[in-house]
């Protein structure tokens, strides 16, 4: 029995054998950036701070320190650069709650391939994070940015990317498995949303920007990016990303302004949809069809319209038809002739529906799709008209 | 149903076999008026004083009476009592007897006279105070043995319930009652129960577990194999499912055998309260039981093995929480646990009178001081405060301290290899409950051995089972008669 007893507390006492660490023996990364200058990896890591400032437990309230801090170090492997930060950081690394990555424009360009190995490989890291490519600043500035709202910017930066997608629609929220699954396969090609570093990121770093009610630094989400295969080709902007959302049907909900006389706007927002892609043969070679039907709110008006008739619904929703299809038809035309990258996965719908067709096209598919032919449909129904009937600024100016 | 015998002797005969000849029994023989007449009572039930000064000193007068008449209608009419009923059938006699009636038989009469001399066998009776609710009876067993049995007979008022008395320890000489119901127990257990308390060689005992103790064989378990209440009315739901209780002179508490870990998990209540709100109550204490078991193990094993398993926000919180403490999360926990066993040991122990200053301290030292000053981090106080109130919502002490050896266990397994640890642990764990045999029966009964809608009658209560009796027959009898374990 004594035996037993003293085998049980020596066991209390072995904790460290075998990858056991404290928790405040680790420095929880929130988000990585990756850059490639002159061959050489450039990675910078943006810690959360976990430090117990005074007495409180709370690090935000009457904290002296910054809730971030930002490592940076560069070597020619990204497991390899994770480790000299150990020479700076007086804990571990611990990459298992990367939130984000961010890819440099030109380590995109360069490619997929060069960084994903680490990442994949790594048993740390999950691969559910999302990724983020930072056009034109350097993109280590955009790691070091204090943000106002949100303690951590990684997860302010998140939380954009998410409700810009739910209700604006220019950015769909990639995580870094989905990227794999879309640039490495075949028949379809990957997109990223993109960001521009905007103010002074100098400034930005530092805590008293925070104390300023206008950001001094800011990140801002402007759409997507275009890959083929795994390298970066280019850019599209705000309504080619959400014309492209829109066909893909990750948009789930968004304000589609339109002329609705010479000068005045009319604005009505998507409240459910659904799109249908179909491929037709005609004469040895694809047409697209899309369809697209859902329902819509009237949000804003600005014109003569009675609302009340049925005419001048209708009159609306052609005309909001009408935009969302330019919207469609503009990103198809924009990627197919600038970028002539299937994002769309057109190729990929043939293979799966018209095996036989694909396998004859399967080799002359990129000049193929520089010039596919498409058809778009669209026919939304107005399900809610808001609270007022008429235009204020229609009617008073129509008198 | 049978009608009363004219042969007096027959007669009683006859009653004392219907009740199995029970040892609170008390037949008297007398001669009243050259007729042979008996009197039958049952001493746990009836007031001894009643019977001595009005029916035993009313018959002891020099009756005299004609003899064409009657003396059964003569006794009816004018022995000096309250009630007086005449009753033909043996069946009544037995309810009566019960009842606490005292009969009164005469030979060559086909009637019998049923004099009531009830006991006030509630006057000093207290509360529960261990096992509280706020519906249903609230009396519990006392000290006194006859009024123990009593409580129990007042319930079970059927010839049914068989006691048998045997008498325990050299110089203590302590009665002990073993009490079931013929039709749902399973005798050969009893049998086997009885003997071996015949044979207890002891000099005094105090305390019917201490019986359980002496006659079981698993003492080795950290879980109890016996049921002790101090509720009568739950004593009587557990003899109703077929079990054996144990009764012991001098104790205000009685034993039931086997235990089954159902009965630890429910409560009396359960079956007063509305069948929806039981089952909300059922879940909340099989979560608080896991709660119990395995939250200190899996902080552990999430803080020092599997920091993915925390969601990022909560990780910096944590790891804010932890930065500046000297101990390890291991020993940060151990020292937590420790502290609130101990506060609680001496809360246990300690007068009354000194309660309150043991709180005062208990929650200064253990939750703002120790946190202050950078001993413990505040979410180590947090998990031992979940910890503790969850484990108290079993009322039985002996689950308690069973269930506090397995939380060390698994701590220790989180301790040495984060969740594999508890893993194996768990594989250990259900291994050893399953295997714990209470005289016969598994103690996890209905779980394992699986029977079909025993394990969702275990938590959630339907308004059938709540009322059904088969079900529980059923649940406890030995499912292998004649085994070594018994």
């Amino acid at each position: 029995m004594i035996k037993k007893l003293v085998i049980f507390l020596t066991l209390l006492l072995v904790t460290g054998c075998w990858d056991y660490r404290e928790l405040n023996d680790l420095a929880i990364v929130g988000s990585l950036s990756i850059d490639i200058v002159d061959d050489e990896f450039v990675i910078a890591a943006q810690i959360m701070n976990a430090k117990k400032e005074g007495g409180s437990g709370n690090s935000s309230s009457g904290s002296t320190s910054t809730p971030i801090v930002v490592y940076k170090f560069s070597a020619n492997t990204i497991s390899n650069t994770l480790r000299k930060m150990t020479t700076e950081s007086p804990r571990k690394l611990y990459i298992g709650h990367i939130a984000m990555v961010l890819i440099s424009e030109n380590a995109a360009k360069i490619g997929f391939k060069e960084i994903s190995d680490f990442l994949l490989r790594d048993h740390e890291s999950r691969k559910q994070f999302k990724v983020l490519i930072i056009k034109d600043n350097p993109v280590d500035q955009a790691l070091s940015i204090l943000d106002h709202l949100e303690t951590l910017t990684i997860q302010a930066t998140l939380n954009s990317l998410n409700n810009a997608s739910s209700y604006y629609g220019n950015v769909t929220p990639i995580g870094f498995d989905e990227f794999i699954a879309l640039g490495f396969s075949k028949g379809i090609e990957g997109i990223i949303p993109y960001a521009i570093l905007e103010g002074d990121p100098k400034e930005g770093e530092k805590k008293e920007s925070t104390e300023i009610t206008i950001p001094q630094a800011k990140i801002i989400l402007k759409g997507l990016s275009v890959f083929k295969d795994d390298k970066l080709i280019g850019f599209l902007d705000d309504n080619d990303s959400i014309g492209f959302n829109f066909l893909m049907g990750n948009l789930k909900s968004a304000m589609i302004p339109f002329k609705c006389d010479e000068k005045n706007y009319a604005t009505t927002e998507i409240i459910n949809y659904k799109t249908d892609m179909k491929i037709e043969i005609k004469n040895d070679l694809p047409v697209v069809k899309i369809k697209v039907t859902g329902e819509a709110n009237q949000a804003e008006i600005n014109c003569n319209v009675d609302m009340e008739v049925i005419e001048g619904r209708d009159f609306i929703m052609n005309l909001m038809n009408e935009e969302i299809k330019r919207l469609m038809s503009n990103s198809i035309d924009n990627v197919k002739e600038n970028f002539g990258s299937d994002i769309f996965g057109f190729e990929r719908y043939l293979y799966r529906h018209n095996y036989k067709y694909w396998k004859k096209v399967e080799k002359k598919w990129d000049e193929l799709f520089k010039k596919i032919e498409y058809e778009i449909d669209v026919n939304f129904m107005l399900a809610k008209k808001g609270s007022t009937l008429d235009s204020i600024k229609g009617v008073n100016n129509g008198e | 149903m049978s009608k009363i015998n004219k042969d007096l002797k027959v007669m009683v005969e006859e009653i004392k076999t219907k009740l199995g000849n029970p040892p609170d029994l008390i037949v008297k023989d007398l001669v009243v008026s050259g007729k042979k007449v008996s009197i039958l009572s049952i001493e746990s039930m009836s007031d001894s004083v009643i019977i001595n000064d009005f029916i035993l000193e009313y018959l002891s007068f020099d009756i005299k009476i004609e003899k064409n008449n009657n003396l059964l209608e003569y006794l009816y009419s004018n022995i000096p009592t309250n009630k007086c009923v005449k009753t033909e059938k043996i069946d009544e006699v037995i309810y009566n007897l019960l009842s606490g009636f005292t009969i009164v038989l005469v030979n060559g009469y086909e009637l019998a006279l049923s004099i009531e001399t009830k006991a006030k066998i509630n006057s000093d009776i207290a509360e529960a105070i261990n096992e509280r609710t706020t519906l249903g009876p609230n009396d519990a067993f006392t000290e006194n043995y006859q009024i123990n049995l009593g409580l129990i007979r007042k319930r079970l008022k059927t010839s049914e319930l068989k006691i048998s008395e045997t008498v325990v320890g050299n110089k203590g000489k302590s009665k002990v009652a073993v009490m079931y119901l013929d039709d749902v127990a399973d005798k050969d257990t009893a049998e086997i129960i009885f003997n071996r308390i015949k044979n207890i060689d002891i000099d005094v005992i105090f305390d019917p577990q201490q019986i359980v103790e002496l006659i079981s064989e698993n003492e080795k378990n950290v879980f109890p194999n016996c049921v002790t209440t101090e509720r009568p009315d739950y004593a009587t739901s557990l003899l109703l499912g077929g079990r054996i209780a144990i009764v012991l002179e001098n104790a205000p508490y009685i034993s039931v055998v086997p235990a089954n870990v159902d009965d630890f998990l429910q409560h009396i209540e359960d079956r007063y309260n509305r069948v929806i709100s039981s089952s909300v109550n059922r879940t909340i204490r099989f979560l608080s039981i896991i709660i119990t078991l395995l939250t200190p193990a899996i902080y552990v094993a999430m803080t020092t093995y599997n920091h993915e398993s925390i969601p990022s926000k909560l990780l910096v919180s944590f790891s804010t929480q932890r930065s500046g403490v000297p101990f390890s999360t291991i020993m940060e926990a151990l020292l937590m646990i420790m502290v609130f066993e101990i506060l609680k040991e001496t809360d246990a122990r300690a007068p009354n009178s000194y309660s309150n200053s043991l709180t005062i301290v208990g929650a200064l030292v253990l939750g703002e001081a120790a946190v202050t000053a950078g001993v413990v981090s505040p979410i180590m106080v947090i998990v031992s405060a979940i910890t503790a109130i969850s484990g108290l919502i079993v009322t039985y002490i002996d689950v308690v301290n069973g269930i506090r050896w397995w939380r060390l266990i698994f701590l220790i397994g989180a301790a040495s290899s984060g969740f594999i640890g508890i893993m194996v642990v768990s594989f250990l764990f259900i291994a050893n409950v399953t295997s714990i045999k209470s005289f016969g029966t598994p103690f996890m009964n209905g779980i394992a051995p699986m029977k079909k809608g025993n394990i969702w009658d275990s938590i959630f209560l339907s308004f059938e089972n709540k009322f059904n009796r088969t079900l529980q027959k059923d649940m406890h009898k030995p499912s292998n008669k004649g085994s070594e374990n018994k």
